[in-house]
C-alpha cells in the first residue's frame, strides 16, 4: 500500500554510523528505525547522522524513536545528527520544537564533520 | 465536484499498524479533490496520521472509523475508535507503547499547529477525536 521503505547504513571511520533513509516513518516503519538506530549502537557510544532527506512523511512516532535515540546517545557520550532537505520533515520538527533539540544539517557532509 | 456541498465519505479499516495509513492516503485525496492546497494537503496527511493515533494510543482497539465531512471550504474528519473484545488480536496498539506514549504530547502539539480545531473523548467501548481544517483558496468555479 505504501511506498518502499528502506534503510541504508554505512560507517564513516570509527565513530561515526550513517543511517540514510528513504520512504515514509510512520507507526508500521518506525520499530525497524528503533531497532537500526538500536544495533548501530551496541558495541560502543557513537555518533549516529541520521538522513531524513529522502524522507517523504514523518509523524509523531517517528519523532519519538528519534527523541529516545538521541537521548540514550547523549547519556552515553556519543550524539544524533539529522539532516534534513524537505519541506515536510523541517516543518514537523519546527511545529514540535524540536528543532531545539538536535543538531540539524543540510547535508550528511556536513553532519559527519561536525 | 464544485466542493461547496456537504458530502461525506466514510471508511472503516482494522486498527493495525498496516492499514492506518489507508486513514491518511484517503484524506489526502478527499482533500485534493475539495481543492486544498499542496502544503494544505500535507497538513492534513500528517494531521489525521496523528488523529489515528490518538484513537489507538493505549488501548486494543479492533476497527477504526473514519468519516470525512466536506461543507463548503472546509473538512470536518470524524474519528471513532472501537475498542477490541476480550481475546480479540488488535494490532495497532501494542507495537509501540514506550514510544507512542512520548509521542503523544507530540501528537497535540502537530494538531494544534496544523488544523484550525481538534478534540477528542473517551467512551467505555469507543474513543472519539475529531478535527477541522478550513481551505484558505477560493474556488473560481
Amino acid at each position: 500500500m505504501e511506498e518502499v521503505f528502506e534503510i541504508a547504513e554505512r560507517s564513516v571511520g570509527e565513530a561515526v554510523t550513517v543511517l540514510a533513509i528513504r520512504g515514509e516513518i510512520d507507526v508500521s516503519t518506525a520499530p525497524e528505525l528503533r531497532e537500526r538506530l538500536l544495533a548501530a549502537t551496541t558495541d560502543a557510544p557513537r555518533t549516529v547522522v541520521v538522513d531524513l532527506s529522502e524522507v517523504s512523511f514523518l509523524d509523531s512516532t517517528a519523532l519519538g524513536v528519534l527523541v529516545s535515540g538521541v537521548k540514550r546517545l547523549r547519556s552515553e557520550g556519543g550524539d544524533l545528527r539529522l539532516v534534513v532537505t524537505g519541506r515536510s520533515v523541517a516543518k514537523v520538527l519546527e511545529i514540535t520544537g524540536l528543532v531545539e533539540v538536535f543538531s540539524i544539517f543540510e547535508t550528511v557532509d556536513a553532519a559527519v564533520a561536525e | 465536484m464544485s466542493g461547496e456541498r456537504a458530502e461525506r465519505i466514510e471508511l472503516r479499516l482494522p486498527a493495525t499498524v498496516e492499514w492506518l495509513a489507508l486513514a491518511r492516503i484517503t484524506g489526502a485525496a478527499v482533500a485534493s479533490r475539495l481543492d486544498f492546497s499542496y502544503d494544505e494537503i500535507s497538513d492534513l496527511r500528517l494531521a489525521i496520521d496523528e488523529l489515528c493515533l490518538t484513537l489507538v494510543e493505549g488501548r486494543p482497539t479492533s476497527y477504526l472509523e473514519i468519516c470525512f465531512e466536506a461543507d463548503g471550504a472546509a473538512l470536518t474528519v470524524h474519528g471513532t475508535a472501537v475498542a477490541a473484545g476480550p481475546g480479540e488480536s488488535t494490532g495497532a496498539g501494542a507495537a509501540l507503547d514506550a514510544d507512542l506514549a512520548l509521542s503523544s504530547d507530540l501528537s497535540t502539539r502537530i494538531l494544534d499547529a496544523l488544523v484550525d480545531a481538534h478534540g477528542s473523548e473517551d467512551g467505555s467501548d469507543t474513543r472519539r477525536a475529531w478535527l477541522r481544517k478550513q481551505r484558505s483558496r477560493q474556488t473560481t468555479t
